[in-house]
């Protein structure tokens, strides 16, 4: 996952088992967020044995959908190291 | 939300315990889900934290996950949806209807629709244009291979592939294959062509919806090559015994064929001073299409496609920013309706425009075949027609003689008669370098002016009455420098026409005042057509519009009248005087040579002018005149009773003129005048009724105005220079003639009432109102005095 130069892709696992690859743009105090330029990857739908990727942009996450927020190795010791 | 905080502002303050080993869940990722709701704590006064970049109004339209009315990815499918596979066969009816219905879906999507609800929701586009992307990508050559309409993605068993395998020779697996893929092709390729014109000459969401889940629509194929498939689909569909659906097929086979044909008329030249002739052969499939249309619309169309051949699938699919929405499919007979509408508007402005010898004629066409009557257009008819009249090397529709700068030359000179002195200058060898340098750039601004105005017709009529707007100040802003550039070269280099003697004409500031004349009426009067006046700002703008046709009147009966006058007598007697005077010599040939063209050539077009101005424009707006005169002494006297309101503020004046209020010339009338306008007093019944019996007779005159000159186009041969078509111009005067008519009626209702209620006039307006609607004529809606319930 890559970082921008001000912004970090964060990977979001919803409980629906989807998860959601994007660039984390707003938080809120109640911990819902707003990714931008998303990606989201699921089961293939017509072939379960794989997985589906698709764009879908702006997105608003509500915190009780959230299953896990996950980052890349690269980005963690950006935020968290630095 | 208050004061956002940077979002990297707080990952800095937050601190992380040191062990994070517990949080890596694989390789790759590190789950941080705990730090990041912890460091929630750091977020006071309920801020909202955000990126530096993001502005926090585009949050309004992120779509919310695992809310089913936002979505996508919740969308619910049939079965039917998941286990359609456009690699199994199909039976012919399956083929037909399947095809019948992308129709149906690409005339939706033109009726300002998107294609992820459209045409995007047949399986059989989705699935080509994925493999054509990824097929692309791998170099593949074969057109028909690219666009396979084998699902890679789909999860196939053995056994499955070998029965699929088998199927080569069948027929329904072939109707599939070959001509369902090449249909399907030609729709996809030319909604590729709609969406380049689309994005060029059309305004995205308004006119025109562009948005393609990524997908390209095959923009590098080209369109002779599915031509060409096409034409061999066919000959193969003959080969089978297929019996009258055979027939269909290939209609419905050409009908995508001549959709793609359609761009071919950009490749046509109009000659623009003598009809094209022998044209129609070129657009002969116009036609055709508009048969096969009208077969394939009383087919029997009670067979549907295959289940699950058109769905929602792709919205959950594919690449999607949007929320879910339901397919958009418009009624069979509208489809059908509009696909002949799309042919048949683009053969009749192809037709008028090959028929064009003069600018007068091209102007009449622009403005009412083509801008008044722009509501009864396909869009893409639309977007090919501004394609069409100005081409990309700048020739006006592709006619070798006129390009833009040409037919700006030819516009002025329609207006105010050619030999045009400053112009002529630019053509002499020792041309002053000052006039020369100065001349360039505003002949230039002139052109660019032109140009745009050339751009309006063809919009959609909210986006003319914009573009209307703009070319006011465009106009506005060419008077000022071209009135002090002939001031001044008239006067430093004495070179212009004279009104009298050392009174300079003026000619192209004149060309320039009267175009800016035209577009500030038409502004006014399309705000009608447009509804955006209250009820109560009609009358400022009948009043107004009177005013400034009055303007228009006079500068056509005088300035222009005058100058062209001056132009004939000058080539009657003051030119021939000229070369009397001369000893025999080759100038004397010369001016001889000149005298001749002047005769031939330039004599008859003044002529021309004067005729046009005078037997038809000037009736036209002096009937114009009257009834606008009728109608606001209609309204003053409604006012007059509280039946309809007419504001008397001078703010709300203001506000309501703010569009022609930076206008330099002509100034806006004041606010004194407009109120002074308003004064009538209707405590005395008589005097009131003398007044709606002197409106009645003005209606009057102006319905024999509009009778005669009805006739007179209807009749008078000699019109027919001034227009190629004059079914467009009949009808407008006769809405216009309609229009009185209606009035007239209305008047002697609003009399009756009057009559009924003579003893209790002062609360007419508790018992009656005015109902505004749609009237017979754009520019006029019905104005009619009820009883209230």
């Amino acid at each position: 996952m890559s970082t921008t130069k001000d912004s970090h892709s964060l990977k979001i696992n919803l409980k629906d088992s989807r998860s959601l690859t994007g660039i984390l743009t707003v938080i809120d105090p109640f911990g819902n967020l707003l990714l931008s330029n998303t990606y989201e990857t699921s089961i293939d739908k017509l072939n379960p044995n794989n997985l589906h990727s698709r764009e879908i942009g702006l997105v608003s996450i509500p915190k009780d959908t959230m299953k896990s927020i996950t980052v890349d190795k690269d980005t963690y010791k950006k935020i968290f190291k630095q | 939300m208050c004061n956002p905080l940077n979002i990297e502002d707080i990952d800095k303050k937050h601190t992380i315990s040191e062990d994070h080993e517990d949080d890596i869940i694989d390789d790759q990722y590190i789950d941080i889900t705990n730090d990041l709701f912890n460091s929630l704590s750091l977020i006071t006064d309920h801020q909202v934290v955000k990126s530096d970049y993001f502005n926090l109004l585009e949050g309004t339209r992120a779509i919310e996950v695992l809310n089913p009315r936002l979505d996508t990815a919740l969308i619910k499918l049939q079965p039917s949806d998941l286990s359609f596979n456009t690699n199994d066969k199909q039976s012919i009816d399956n083929v037909i209807s399947i095809q019948n219905k992308l129709f149906q879906l690409l005339m939706s999507w033109l009726n300002n629709s998107s294609l992820p609800v459209t045409v995007l929701s047949c399986r059989y586009i989705q699935t080509l244009l994925e493999n054509y992307t990824f097929t692309r990508n791998q170099g593949s050559k074969n057109l028909l291979d690219q666009c396979s309409f084998k699902n890679l993605r789909f999860f196939e068993t053995k056994e499955m592939q070998d029965k699929n395998q088998s199927l080569d020779d069948d027929v329904e697996y072939q109707l599939v294959h070959k001509v369902l893929k090449i249909f399907s092709i030609a729709i996809t390729k030319f909604i590729g062509i709609c969406i380049t014109i689309g994005v060029n000459v059309l305004y995205e969401e308004e006119d025109i919806n562009t948005r393609n889940m990524n997908l390209d629509f095959l923009t590098e194929v080209d369109e002779e090559i599915v031509i060409e498939q096409i034409d061999q689909c066919s000959e193969w569909i003959l080969t089978l015994n297929l019996q009258d659906k055979s027939d269909i097929l290939i209609s419905q086979l050409n009908l995508s064929k001549y959709l793609l044909k359609i761009v071919t008329i950009l490749n046509h030249k109009v000659n623009l001073t003598e009809p094209t002739e022998d044209n129609l052969h070129l657009v002969e499939f116009l036609l055709k299409a508009k048969q096969i249309i009208n077969v394939l619309k009383v087919q029997d169309n009670t067979h549907q496609p295959p289940s699950g051949s058109f769905s929602t699938f792709i919205q959950l699919d594919l690449d999607n920013k949007n929320i879910p929405s339901e397919i958009y499919e418009i009624s069979w007979e509208d489809s059908w309706n509009s696909l002949s509408r799309l042919f048949n508007n683009i053969l009749s402005y192809f037709k008028s425009s090959n028929a064009l010898t003069n600018h007068q004629q091209l102007q009449n066409f622009l403005k009412y075949d083509i801008s008044y009557n722009i509501e009864n257009f396909n869009v893409m008819a639309r977007g090919v027609f501004q394609l069409y009249i100005i081409r990309d090397d700048k020739s006006m529709f592709g006619s070798p003689n006129v390009n833009l700068s040409t037919y700006v030359i030819e516009e002025i000179e329609s207006i105010v008669g050619g030999n045009i002195m400053i112009l002529k200058s630019l053509q002499q060898p020792d041309i002053n370098k000052s006039i020369l340098e100065r001349i360039e750039p505003l002949l230039q601004d002139l052109e660019n002016s032109g140009y745009h105005n050339l751009t309006i017709y063809a919009q959609n009529p909210c986006r003319q009455q914009q573009l209307t707007s703009k070319a006011l100040l465009l106009w506005d802003t060419l008077q000022v420098s071209w009135e002090a550039f002939e001031f001044e070269v008239y006067s430093t280099f004495k070179i212009g026409e004279e009104i009298s003697e050392g009174v300079p004409t003026l000619p192209i500031s004149t060309f320039i005042y009267y175009t800016k004349l035209n577009l500030m009426i038409d502004l006014a009067m399309n705000g009608i057509a447009l509804d955006i006046y209250q009820d109560f700002e009609i009358y400022v703008i009948y009043w107004f519009s009177t005013y400034l046709l009055n303007l228009l009147i006079e500068l056509v009966n005088t300035r222009l009248t005058s100058n062209i006058n001056q132009k004939i007598t000058y080539i009657e007697k003051g030119f021939p005087k000229k070369i009397k005077k001369l000893k025999a010599g080759p100038k004397k040939e010369q001016l001889k040579l000149q005298n001749q063209i002047n005769n031939q050539e330039v004599l008859p077009k003044l002529i021309k002018i004067q005729r046009f101005n005078h037997e038809y424009l000037l009736n036209g707006w002096s009937a114009l005149k009257e009834l606008l005169e009728s109608v606001s002494c209609y309204l003053i006297v409604l006012s007059s009773f509280r039946l309809i309101p007419v504001f008397k503020d001078e703010l709300i004046f203001k506000l309501r003129l703010k569009p022609w209020s930076s206008i330099g010339v002509p100034n806006l009338p004041s606010f004194a005048e407009y109120k002074n306008s308003l004064k009538f007093d209707n405590s005395n019944f008589d005097n009131t009724k003398q007044i709606l019996t002197q409106v009645k007779l003005k209606l009057n005159n102006t319905l024999g105005l509009y009778k005669q000159l009805i006739h007179e186009i209807e009749n008078n041969e000699s019109f027919n220079e001034f227009w190629v078509n004059n079914e467009q111009i009949l009808l407008w005067y006769h809405q216009l003639s309609s229009t009185v008519k209606s009035y007239s009626q209305e008047l002697d209702q609003f009399v009756a009432i009057l009559n009924d209620n003579k003893s209790n006039l002062n609360s007419l307006s508790t018992s009656y109102k005015v109902q505004i609607s749609t009237g017979h004529h754009r520019h006029f809606p019905t104005i009619k005095v009820i009883k209230r319930k």
